[in-house]
């Protein structure tokens, strides 16, 4: 059976693909608790002295649908986490490794094991010390697959292993050679501790008991499920002491809501939309566009448009930067996208076919295809206001040209379930988008034949030995030559037609400095929210 | 009437079990499920096929049917799929937050409405009618999220006098914070309740004024005011003393949009959340809740007809 998966359109893959920051560190004091206490109207409440101005409250759109870092694969879920817990290192967007609780990393030559010290003295948030086998406990619990969250610890039908050589030193063994998981394994997982989780037997659920004892620089002091998470400061906190002493997430769902909300300063900070900038103008706030490594494409359902000359076709006859513009507003909001990696991605290549438009040409492979006056149908989701614009343009552009293209607008997650049908489904076209982090071997879920994201229902076996290839390959300039060829080769192939990189764009009141020393990076917001002060 | 309400509560079982069937079934049909809502490209299918199987996605629709009715009927709501959180004890939670916000909105609007409603009547075709009817008219016609967004840019943002978001500021759990987060929301919730009670109060009464007895009574030279106040208003609130009933399902689901928009904890949200992504128990144990309001509401309306006007009788037929 084919499974079906499904992913929102683009919020999709927040996940563990990307490479983060991390910082951490420990503490004592108070484990936090879930209060659930009702907002019972009494009067007169313990207000917890709060002079706003030592608080950093970020609005966030959800509750995390997890705070267990074991599991956890939200935006808002790994946003906390990244807040409490700390991996063992990040990979900056340039591809470069940052250590974090991780002194050395250091990867055997055979690409089978890799070594990791940790560095000394670092404390967890109840004062205990980090040991290796609070990692090797992490890492172990996370490979099992019933937790729901191994994938990445897996290569093939095998689990890495962790091992731990001495009080601060783990290795990981690997089951075969994986470029992939060798630039990985140190990136993502964020370490719990064994002496207070030790005796948990299933990490499947949403929530730890108690809910969060970790190495980053907040501590989780109070969390009113539906109105926000309260974080404090963690004074064992292993890098530099928080700028600012507390971080509220608050939960508004309604987009409206939270901007009127970062007008007035209820909320410091929100991640706007384009068509919401102007209204920023007269209130004290900065806006910070950056880019998330998401690709927002046109994808085309193989054994629908079976002749590649008519996929072609439909590509030639469009104006990327047109469509773009359309839905994206501004060239500071996206950056063009060519190529199934986004230009952030380091194995980015522009060295392809972009199909610059060119009617005439387009005209000329549908001639030659014998597909004049072809009818295509164009699946996007229906309640996505960005979508809906690249959509009409779409059909504008592609009806120059001689094709027709009839829209259809449906719920977004149905959108998927109806392409992964394949050669059955009602859509030939479709709109998505994705973020799938800086490792290329990551877009193998999306092209290779038969996996899991494949969308497309693409096959060409020669990308999936390209694929193969650039696995197992431990020499960077190879792989990156690899990479290459694989995305000029999904070009020709003109399943994909990549339209932008459109950026993620932060309001922040201007009452909050440090944002650069932050680091915006995509899914967590902030590298390290500990950079962060008030002005 | 003992009677009456045994027979009628006992037809709510049946009642009930419908309307969970048929909501079971129309998300059964809905094209994707809770795993297709929580899942990411990153995922590989053993991993999603392992969600689907641990949530029972897989079994066939009667035995996902049957297992979530044996839980039900252990007083056992589940759990949200999406987070795994107990419903009961998330329910537990939001419903005197629900409830806090709808109660005092509710009975404003419905005294405003018996107020403005027999004014009008009493002014019928005069200036002061047409105001209320006007305005009446202009209330029904505004959606309720148009009017918050319209507060939450007056009050909130131009005059800065109250807060936007949720029902406390974070730490403070003063009840002087928590009117200030309650005023904009409810302001809303009564505008968007009054109209239809005060068009239904106004015209009863002005058809009140029409039948004969008034006739009678002026007369006898009875005042205005006097017919009003010993006749016409007792003729009109009887059948608004039966809507209360029927309104009781709104203190779970009354304000979907208004929680939404304020960002307010209550059951509507969180109802609406669920719907979203397609979290069934969650929907179920919302729909069960306002269903079993619904069926109590109209009994209870029922029965006070009963109380208030006599010449009902319950379970009869009329001679």
């Amino acid at each position: 059976m084919t499974t079906k998966f499904r992913r929102t359109v683009t919020a999709a893959g927040a996940l563990l693909a990307v490479p983060l920051l991390l910082a951490a560190c420990s503490q004592n004091t108070t484990t936090p608790t879930e209060t659930s206490a009702l907002p019972a109207p009494t009067t007169s409440a313990p207000a917890s002295a709060e002079t706003g101005g030592a608080t950093f409250t970020y609005a966030i759109s959800g509750d995390p649908s997890s705070l267990n870092p074991i599991n956890t694969g939200d935006r808002w879920g790994l946003t906390v986490t990244n807040l409490v817990y700390s991996p063992l290192a990040r990979v900056e967007t340039d591809g470069t490794m940052v250590n974090e609780l991780a002194e050395s990393i250091t990867p055997s030559d055979d690409g089978l094991s890799v070594v990791v010290k940790l560095k000394p003295g670092i404390l967890w948030s109840d004062g205990e010390p980090l040991t290796a086998d609070d990692v090797v406990f992490t890492y172990t619990n996370k490979a099992v697959k019933a937790n729901g969250n191994a994938d990445l610890l897996w290569i093939g039908d095998a689990p890495i292993t962790a091992t731990a050589v001495d009080d601060l030193t783990v290795r990981f063994d690997l089951p075969s050679p994986s470029a992939a998981a060798l630039s990985n394994i140190a990136v993502e997982t964020y370490i719990i501790p064994q002496h207070i989780y030790g005796s948990v037997t299933d990490f499947s659920g949403a929530e730890l008991d108690p809910l969060a004892v970790g190495t980053g620089p907040y501590k989780l002091v109070e969390y009113q499920r539906g109105e926000y998470l309260k974080f404090e400061a963690n004074e064992n906190y292993y890098g530099d002491p928080p700028g600012i002493p507390n971080i509220v997430l608050r939960i508004v769902s309604n987009a409206d809501t939270a901007k009127a909300a970062l007008q007035t300063g209820e909320v410091d900070a929100y991640f706007v939309t384009p068509n919401q900038i102007a209204d920023l103008a007269a209130a004290p706030v900065d806006v910070y566009p950056y880019a998330e490594g998401r690709v927002a494409y046109l994808g085309v359902v193989e054994p629908k448009v079976p002749d590649v000359r008519v996929r072609q076709a439909l590509f030639f006859s469009l104006n990327r930067t047109d469509i773009d513009l359309a839905a994206f507003l501004d060239p500071q909001y996206f950056q063009e996208a060519y190529s199934i990696l986004p230009p952030s991605n380091p194995y980015a290549t522009t060295d392809l076919e972009k199909y610059d438009q060119d009617v005439d040409k387009a005209k000329a492979l549908l001639a030659e295809a014998g597909a004049e006056g072809v009818k295509l149908v164009l699946g996007y989701a229906g309640n996505d206001t960005l979508q809906q614009a690249e959509a009409a343009l779409i059909q504008s552009q592609a009806a120059a040209a001689g094709i027709t293209i009839e829209l259809s607008g449906v719920d977004g997650t149905a959108l998927y379930d109806e392409i992964e049908k394949g050669a059955d489904s009602q859509f030939d076209l479709f709109l998505g988008g994705y973020i799938m982090g800086l490792d290329p071997d990551a877009y193998s879920l999306l092209f290779k034949t038969g996996a899991s994201a494949n969308y497309f229902s693409y096959s060409n076996p020669a990308t999936d030995t390209l694929f193969e290839q650039g696995a197992i390959e431990l020499d960077n300039a190879q792989r990156k030559a690899i990479y290459a060829d694989l995305q000029a080769q999904i070009a020709d192939d003109a399943v994909f037609y990549a339209l932008a990189d459109n950026l993620k764009i932060l309001g922040i009141n201007q009452r909050i400095g440090g944002v650069d020393q932050a680091r915006l990076i995509p899914i967590y917001t902030f590298e390290n929210f500990a950079k962060l002060t008030i002005k | 009437m003992l009677a009456f309400a045994a027979r009628r509560l006992a037809q709510i079982v049946p009642m009930l079990l419908l309307v969970t069937v048929a909501v079971f079934l129309a998300i059964q049909i809905a094209p994707y499920d809770v795993v297709d809502s929580i899942t990411t490209p990153q995922m590989s299918a053993e991993t999603i096929a392992m969600w689907r199987d641990r949530y029972g996605l897989d079994d066939p629709i009667a035995v996902q049917y049957l297992r979530w009715l044996g839980q039900v009927l252990q007083g056992d709501l589940g759990y949200s799929l999406a987070s795994r959180h107990s419903i009961a004890a998330d329910l537990a939670q939001r419903l005197p937050n629900t409830v806090l916000l709808v109660l005092p909105a509710y009975v404003t609007a419905l005294l405003l409405a018996i107020g403005l409603g027999l004014l009008a009547a009493a002014r019928h075709q005069k200036l002061s009618d047409r105001l209320i009817d006007a305005a009446n008219a202009f209330g029904l016609a505004m959606p309720p999220f148009w009017f918050a967004l319209l507060l939450i840019y007056l009050f909130g943002y131009y005059l800065n006098w109250f807060p936007i978001i949720g029902m406390h500021a974070v730490g403070d759990r003063g009840l002087g914070d928590l009117l200030r987060h309650l005023v904009m929301p409810y302001l809303v919730l009564t505008a968007a309740f009054y109209p239809e009670l005060a068009r239904y109060v106004r015209s009863s009464a002005i058809t009140q004024l029409g039948e004969d007895y008034v006739t009678v009574q002026r007369a006898f030279g009875a005042t205005e005011p006097e017919i009003f106040r010993r006749h016409v208003s007792r003729n009109v609130l009887l059948p608004v003393v039966t809507q209360i009933g029927v309104a009781l399902p709104m203190l779970v689901t009354g304000a979907v949009i208004t929680e939404t928009i304020f960002s307010w904890p209550g059951v509507g949200s969180y109802f609406l959340q669920a719907a979203r992504a397609m979290d069934y128990p969650v929907i179920l144990a919302v729909l069960l809740l306002s269903a079993t309001l619904v069926m109590l509401g109209n009994l209870l309306a029922d029965i006070l007809y009963v109380v208030v006007d006599p010449r009902v009788r319950l379970g009869q037929v009329a001679p």
